[in-house]
């Protein structure tokens, strides 16, 4: 095949009244003139469409077409009165408007509020004020406690088992920590004790005054 | 009464200048979907939801383009959706389904005519959908690449290169089929028709 037929052949269907400009048309009547290939390609091509022309689909008669509209006119009806309702959704356009608008406000007052609570101008927590509470909670630990005894059955199981959790939900750090015991109420915490815990306990007192201590390193673990 | 009386009517919800529009397209609008879905009774239905969802939908019609093209988009899209939903590409059609069309002819010549439109309708099915609307739109509907661009989308210079594609497609189709035919079966019904080729 000549390259000016593989050009031209697709443009054959067209040939001779399809909608080509005029240069095409006469190019191509020429070469189909002269070219035998291309007039049995032309043949060919034009016995299809003729064969599809040839051949329509049957009209399937009066009384299917009676049937047809019979069916179309119930649907059409059911369809018309099922309208109203059914385009309400898409012809309310404007009815949508309150949330095009809302979303987008939103998304926006969302970010206002999380840049205002993350970012650089946001309120400082009081350093100050978490310094003085965490001796206050650590001063109250030992309060739920009896005093540190060397008997350890002295402590109740269930309240140890309160004790070691909290340690261990404020990392760990709690038992190395020293415990000032300077707030304490003596003679209440002398009133729950028995004699050898009292004798215990005031001599660890002393021992520790002597050393010019005040506070005195208690250790949850060294209790149990 | 025109179409776009017709038309103007229905959008004001006017229900018998619809059913007017449905009679008037109603053979064409089955035509074309007898031809893309092969079956003829899929295609009453398919024709049917064509022209319903036509008047639900009439109302968003713009009248830019004719109602006969917008019409035949609606039908196009039912098709292609039945098509895919059946999975029913390329797969080959029983032709029985169909109903050929007579020519009154004799017996023989009769049984002829329907074997070669039997080879066409399966030769149409070996076609891809878009090309198989293409030439049902070209050759029995008789719109111009332009209007087949507006119903099928794409460019008119697509539709033509389907147009084309689909036209040689065919042909080595139903030439292949005679050949086969000649070698399976050398009768003397047939052979006339070869040599004719």
């Amino acid at each position: 095949m000549k390259w000016q037929c593989a050009l031209l052949q697709r443009w054959l269907p067209e040939h001779p009244d399809g909608d080509l400009p005029a240069w095409r048309k006469r190019w191509l009547k020429a070469h189909v003139a002269q070219c035998p290939a291309c007039r049995r390609e032309l043949a060919a091509l034009r016995e299809v469409v003729t064969a599809i022309q040839a051949a329509p689909a049957k009209d399937p008669g009066a009384e299917f077409w009676q049937e047809f509209s019979r069916e179309m006119h119930v649907k059409l009806v059911q369809a018309a009165q099922a309208g109203p309702a059914a385009s309400r959704p898409s012809s309310s356009r404007w009815g949508r408007l309150p949330y095009l608008v809302g979303a987008p406000a939103l998304a926006i007052l969302l970010v206002w509020v999380a840049v205002q609570l993350t970012g650089p101008g946001s309120p400082v927590p009081n350093q100050a004020l978490l310094k003085r509470k965490a001796p206050v909670q650590m001063a109250a630990v030992p309060r739920r406690a009896p005093a540190p005894s060397p008997k350890l059955g002295a402590v109740p199981a269930g309240e140890l088992a309160e004790f070691v959790p909290v340690a261990l939900d404020e990392g760990g750090a709690m038992p190395t920590e020293e415990m000032d015991i300077s707030g304490w109420d003596l003679d209440l915490e002398l009133a729950g004790m028995t004699n050898q815990e009292k004798e215990t306990f005031l001599k660890r007192v002393n021992q520790r005054a002597k050393d010019g201590s005040c506070a005195e390193e208690l250790s949850l673990y060294s209790w149990a | 009464m025109t179409d776009d009386q017709l038309v103007a009517r229905a959008q004001e919800g006017d229900l018998p200048a619809f059913e007017e529009l449905v009679k008037k397209y109603q053979r064409e609008v089955y035509g074309l979907a007898c031809r893309m879905v092969s079956d003829a009774e899929e295609a009453k239905d398919l024709s049917q939801q064509a022209f319903l969802q036509a008047f639900v939908n009439i109302k968003s019609f713009r009248r830019d383009a004719q109602f006969r093209t917008w019409l035949f988009r609606i039908a196009i899209n039912q098709c292609y959706n039945f098509l895919k939903g059946r999975k029913k590409f390329g797969d080959p059609i029983d032709c029985g389904e169909l109903n050929l069309a007579g020519e009154g002819a004799s017996p023989e010549a009769e049984l002829i005519t329907q074997d070669d439109r039997r080879r066409l309708y399966e030769a149409m099915t070996q076609l891809p959908t878009k090309q198989r609307a293409v030439i049902t739109l070209k050759i029995e509907q008789g719109l111009s690449y332009e209007e087949i661009s507006q119903v099928l989308g794409g460019t008119a210079g697509a539709a033509r290169v389907n147009y084309c594609q689909a036209l040689k497609t065919l042909k080595k189709y139903m030439k292949s089929e005679d050949d086969h035919e000649v070698a399976m079966r050398p009768s003397a019904a047939v052979a006339p028709r070869a040599s004719r080729r």
